[in-house]
């Protein structure tokens, strides 16, 4: 325990927002409540980063290799919807949009695809892409903005919203 | 490697760039690289446009529009320490900037933005560059526009005496789901690309209200 303080130690205080860090840490740290709920986003945040560092070693099912293919190889963003009706009749199962819908989000949640309300409607889209259409709903620019709360309108994982930002601003 | 820090100032986070140089908070720098500026620009005075900046002005000319309200016209601002590339955008949305607002009018104060610009850049600019956006219509300035660009110019430079003061109408279409089309130069003035759901088109005019060359950066 003593190196890994040593070794928090030394972390924060390379880290520019490192007094900040301190400071909301003391103050979560002495509400019993706050700390369990610090613990368990901890967690979360362990679980979720752990999936993305797997992300270019994901394996995909026929129908997602053929939902993500129909999606991100097109520059405009499809509905369940349309993306049933592109799909070819080998994939029998995705000529049913229920079918395609749940495809789809699981390849949102999965940080493969985005997506963004419009109208009615749920449109899918590249990551980048969904997150550019939520920062104008939300009337956010990429340096002022709230990628938590981007995550969870868009259904997509945090760490691929702030990739979004990140290429955005690059 | 990521390439963005994320802060949080009482509870609101602001991204930059790692090799950004330590702007103000309020700041909305673009990132900072080194200008490198062709000589066919600076010869001809065109204004030298990156495309990150371009896709903020997607994002800010976009944001205006709220489901089942009327579209309003909105202002930004780009400024530079270069008088002819544009680094920052300015939302310019306080409504001691922003008068009044309608679908095919806005009455704003020139003393805001300027203020407002001085503020969030923490130094004085070379390069202002004033937009206005036309919902649903042309990049073409109204004879109104041209006499709010005089007025502008001569407010801009009394209180930025070296400035180079630019305007811009920002057209932007209807919103109907499409496909993104990249950046093009559609007149010596005039850029024109399309996000998934709107069509832009930007056209710069100096205030004597004559088209001012633009280029694409990137």
């Amino acid at each position: 325990m003593d190196k890994d303080i040593e070794k928090l130690n030394a972390l924060l205080s390379m880290d520019e927002a490192g007094a900040e860090i301190i400071r909301l840490l003391n103050e979560t740290l002495v509400d019993t409540t706050k700390r369990n709920m610090l613990l368990i986003k901890l967690n979360e945040i362990r679980k979720e980063t752990s999936v993305l560092i797997l992300r270019s070693e994901l394996r995909f099912t026929k129908s997602e290799e053929a939902v993500k293919a129909i999606v991100l190889d097109s520059r405009k963003p499809f509905t369940a919807q349309e993306v049933s009706s592109r799909v070819g009749d080998e994939l029998r199962s995705l000529k049913h949009t229920t079918h395609t819908s749940t495809v789809l989000n699981s390849l949102v949640s999965k940080g493969i695809l985005g997506r963004f309300k419009l109208g009615y409607n749920y449109y899918f889209t590249s990551p980048k892409e969904a997150v550019n259409e939520q920062l104008k709903r939300r009337q956010e620019i990429p340096q002022r903005c709230s990628p938590a709360e981007i995550a969870e309108e868009t259904g997509m994982p945090l760490a691929v919203v702030l990739d979004a930002i990140e290429e955005l601003m690059t | 490697m990521t390439k963005i820090i994320v802060k949080t100032d009482g509870g609101k986070v602001r991204i930059r760039l790692q090799d950004e140089v330590h702007a103000p908070v309020s700041a909305v720098a673009t990132g900072a690289e080194p200008l490198n500026i062709p000589e066919s620009v600076t010869a001809r005075k065109a204004l030298l446009l990156p495309k990150r900046l371009i896709n903020l002005m997607e994002i800010r000319a976009e944001s205006a529009f709220r489901p089942k309200e009327e579209d309003v016209e909105l202002v930004y601002a780009l400024s530079g320490s270069s008088s002819v590339v544009p680094d920052t955008l300015h939302k310019l949305s306080s409504n001691t900037v922003v008068e009044k607002a309608s679908r095919d009018h806005i009455v704003t104060s020139v003393n805001g933005m300027i203020e407002y610009i001085l503020k969030e850049r923490g130094d004085e600019p070379q390069l202002i560059v004033m937009l206005h956006t036309h919902p649903q219509s042309t990049s073409k300035p109204s004879k109104q526009d041209e006499r709010y660009f005089e007025n502008a110019a001569i407010t801009a430079k009394s209180l930025c005496p070296d400035v180079q003061v630019i305007f811009g109408v920002h057209a932007i279409g209807s919103e109907m789901v499409r496909e993104r089309q990249e950046t093009i130069k559609l007149a010596r003035n005039t850029i024109r690309w399309s996000s998934i759901t709107r069509e832009h088109e930007v056209s710069f005019y100096t205030s004597g209200g004559q088209p001012y060359e633009v280029e694409i950066d990137g």
